[in-house]
């Protein structure tokens, strides 16, 4: 009890889950009783270690199998540890699934109470909050329906409130986030900020990147059933993006290679286009490592056009660390409105201008589209590229205790002081 | 009852710290946390029942009904068609008494065989002691037994059959009646999460003993050599029992309690097992 008081909400201290893999169509049979050999160890956690403090917000993320759910769901206490121990301070509600306990052919009220309860909240707790609920889900005079009547919509806005309104210490959220239209969304997002700001300790496991940045206060990336990198959110969410990028053209490089210009050029037969190469470039070279920050750069696409037939437009869409979208430029947006008609071969390139980005990783995909018979080629994450500070002039002494500005945009603006 | 939510609260607060690691619980400490988790008893039951007359015309009549109906086919084709005779007491009394305990033995092992593996997605999501899954299904078929005993009420005040002093003992009969239904759910719902054979063989078990056990004729029925067998029955001895508390028929022979000596030891084997298996129920189904 002496750490009750303490600032900890969770202690995880060397948790490790173990898993048989048993082959099911020789165990279960009588004949494979005898085969006992058809088990096979699997580790689903290995020696996790953490401490979640009071207050804080904690994201979790990685791959599917990485052993996410399988943490929660000894946080939660469905299956214990193997090995290690896990330590709550306060009381916890487990939210694996939306909607857990709902009944089909009861009422919302009814649902509401029931499943309140099973979450280990009484009638009285409920009771208390069930305008609330109600009022949260804009569920209105559909409350005493039975639920089976609902539309998936409705149905997950009420779920969703419910647990949401409920009073727990620590709160824990498996994919519960992406529900409903992007309105609840929002509202739900809210609502955690809400609850994180009446000093709940939240956990979320979360396929969407978004929300982790919008809602965490610190990360966990795991793979493999262990922690891959744990704390700034920047650095274990680009980790964890390159882990999983699968580029449909380039798989990490962040130039196109000639294999993959060949293959795009296959497709590009139709449009009557033939690339012959694109490409970063900053002082008129490829950049070797990062680009940097000081100095525009371009995207310098060399190609062949063989008939007079189609119009031509490129574009290029940038994105932040591979999933905020940023913006789009193309050929034919910009100020002369121009795309390429007739035949010959063409340099085109676009200029991106220095200070205007972050120093962060951004991805770039692109497209060539013909007007014509509207086809279009998409290059996805045709580059990426690091953006570096060399002349640290951006740096501030409120910052230097971080290694990054957050966000994906740092332009230089125009500050005035006028004394008056 | 305030005792009891004055227990629960106390152990609410306890609760604020958790430790969950590979250490198993104590036997004391589970049964104290099924106390403590009572209302997801009560919970389960009450979704079970609540569904049960959603959406229907009759609602809980519907239970009155299907009583009924079973009582009035009964009479008629053991009571006026084979002349089964059973003494002073009516036949229509005797027979309801036997299909009133039997139809909660039936619904208890039938539906509580079934429970764990009919909640595989709860168990998967949700952290509850499972054995609340059989057990709530006891105290749905109380609730029938309820109906049922109501109907029997009936019966007696129109037949003017007088209640003795034996029916103080009825609390205690249902409570061996339940206990002798859960020792085999216990069983029979743990051992069908690995192995579905077990609650296959159920319908077999309800639908022979119903002709092995005294349900619809008197015990007396068989002869003297064979009623040997009937001491190892623990559904003969409970209806022996019910009977006589309800109906003040003759007391029951004391060799009834061999057959409740197996009833006690999977009861309590059966609890025992649930806690050894309690945290890899959601890893196993």
């Amino acid at each position: 009890m002496k750490n009750l008081n303490s600032n900890i909400a969770i202690k995880i201290s060397g948790v490790s889950k173990q898993y048989m893999i048993v082959d099911t169509n020789k165990v279960t049979t009588l004949t494979g009783l005898l085969h006992i050999k058809n088990k096979k160890k699997f580790w689903a956690l290995e020696g996790i270690s953490l401490e979640i403090l009071k207050g804080e917000s904690l994201g979790i993320i990685g791959p599917n199998g990485a052993g996410k759910s399988t943490l929660l769901k000894i946080l939660s206490g469905i299956t214990k540890p193997t090995a290690g121990k896990v330590e709550i301070f306060g009381s916890i509600a487990s939210v694996l699934e939306i909607g857990l306990g709902f009944h089909p052919d009861l009422t919302g009220r009814e649902n509401v109470f029931l499943s309140g309860s099973l979450l280990g909240f009484n009638k009285e707790h409920i009771q208390k909050r069930f305008k609330h609920i109600v009022e949260f889900s804009e569920i209105g005079d559909f409350i005493d329906t039975p639920v089976k009547h609902y539309s998936s919509g409705m149905f997950i806005r009420l779920a969703f409130s419910l647990v949401s309104n409920i009073d727990a210490d620590i709160m824990l959220f498996d994919e519960a986030l992406n529900v409903g239209d992007s309105a609840f969304q929002q509202k739900s997002s809210k609502k955690i900020l809400e609850l994180l700001s009446a000093k709940k300790t939240i956990i979320i496991v979360s396929h969407n990147l978004n929300d982790i940045m919008q809602l965490c206060s610190k990360v966990v990336y795991l793979e493999n059933g262990k922690i891959s990198s744990n704390g700034n959110i920047n650095q274990t969410i680009s980790m964890y993006l390159k882990s999983i990028e699968t580029h449909q053209i380039v798989r990490n490089s962040k130039q196109l290679s000639p294999k993959d210009i060949l293959r795009i050029n296959e497709t590009l037969i139709p449009m009557g286009v033939s690339i012959i190469s694109i490409g970063v470039t900053q002082d008129g070279k490829i950049p070797e490592g990062a680009i940097e920050l000081e100095k525009d750069f371009k995207i310098d696409f060399i190609f062949q056009k063989f008939n007079d037939k189609f119009k031509i437009n490129i574009s290029v869409n940038l994105a932040h660390m591979g999933f905020v979208f940023l913006s789009t430029n193309s050929l034919q947006s910009s100020a002369d409105q121009v795309y390429i008609k007739e035949s010959g071969e063409y340099s085109v390139s676009v200029e991106f201008p220095k200070f205007l980005f972050n120093t962060n990783e951004y991805s770039a995909d692109v497209f060539i589209s013909c007007e014509e018979n509207f086809e279009t080629l998409h290059i996805k994450s045709a580059f990426s590229f690091l953006m570096i500070d060399n002349l640290k002039m951006r740096e501030h002494q409120i910052f230097s205790k971080l290694d990054a500005f957050p966000g994906p945009l740092n332009p230089i603006m125009a500050w005035e002081i006028n004394k008056k | 009852m305030l005792f009891l939510h004055f227990l629960i609260e106390r152990m609410k607060e306890k609760n604020n710290h958790i430790i969950y690691d590979s250490t198993p619980v104590s036997f004391t400490c589970y049964i104290r946390n099924l106390v403590s988790d009572f209302r997801i008893i009560v919970f389960f039951a009450r979704i079970e029942l609540k569904s049960r007359y959603a959406q229907t015309l009759l609602g809980p009549l519907l239970s009155y009904v299907q009583a009924f109906v079973s009582i009035i086919v009964f009479t008629l084709f053991f009571g006026h068609l084979l002349h089964i005779t059973t003494g002073e007491v009516p036949y229509i009394i005797f027979c309801s008494i036997g299909l009133m305990a039997w139809y909660n033995f039936s619904y208890l092992t039938g539906f509580g065989g079934m429970a764990l593996l009919n909640a595989q997605h709860l168990i998967r999501k949700l952290a509850f002691p499972k054995i609340a899954l059989p057990m709530s299904k006891a105290l749905v078929s109380l609730f029938e037994l309820m109906v049922w005993f109501s109907i029997i009420i009936v019966l007696m005040i129109f037949y003017q059959i007088p209640v003795t002093v034996n029916i103080l003992m009825l609390p205690l009969i249902v409570v061996m009646l339940l206990v002798t239904g859960l020792s085999i759910t216990f069983w029979v719902s743990a051992l069908s999460i690995r192995y579905r054979d077990f609650f296959q063989i159920i319908p077999y078990i309800i639908g022979f003993g119903m002709f092995v056990t005294p349900v619809f004729y008197p015990g007396t029925m068989i002869p003297e050599e064979y009623n040997f067998f009937l001491y190892f029955n623990p559904m003969a001895g409970v209806l022996e029992c019910l009977r006589w508390s309800i109906t003040n028929s003759a007391v029951p022979n004391i060799r009834y309690l061999l057959g409740f000596i197996p009833v006690l030891i999977l009861f309590i084997s059966g609890i025992v097992y649930f806690k050894k298996i309690e945290h890899k129920i959601a890893d196993l189904i």
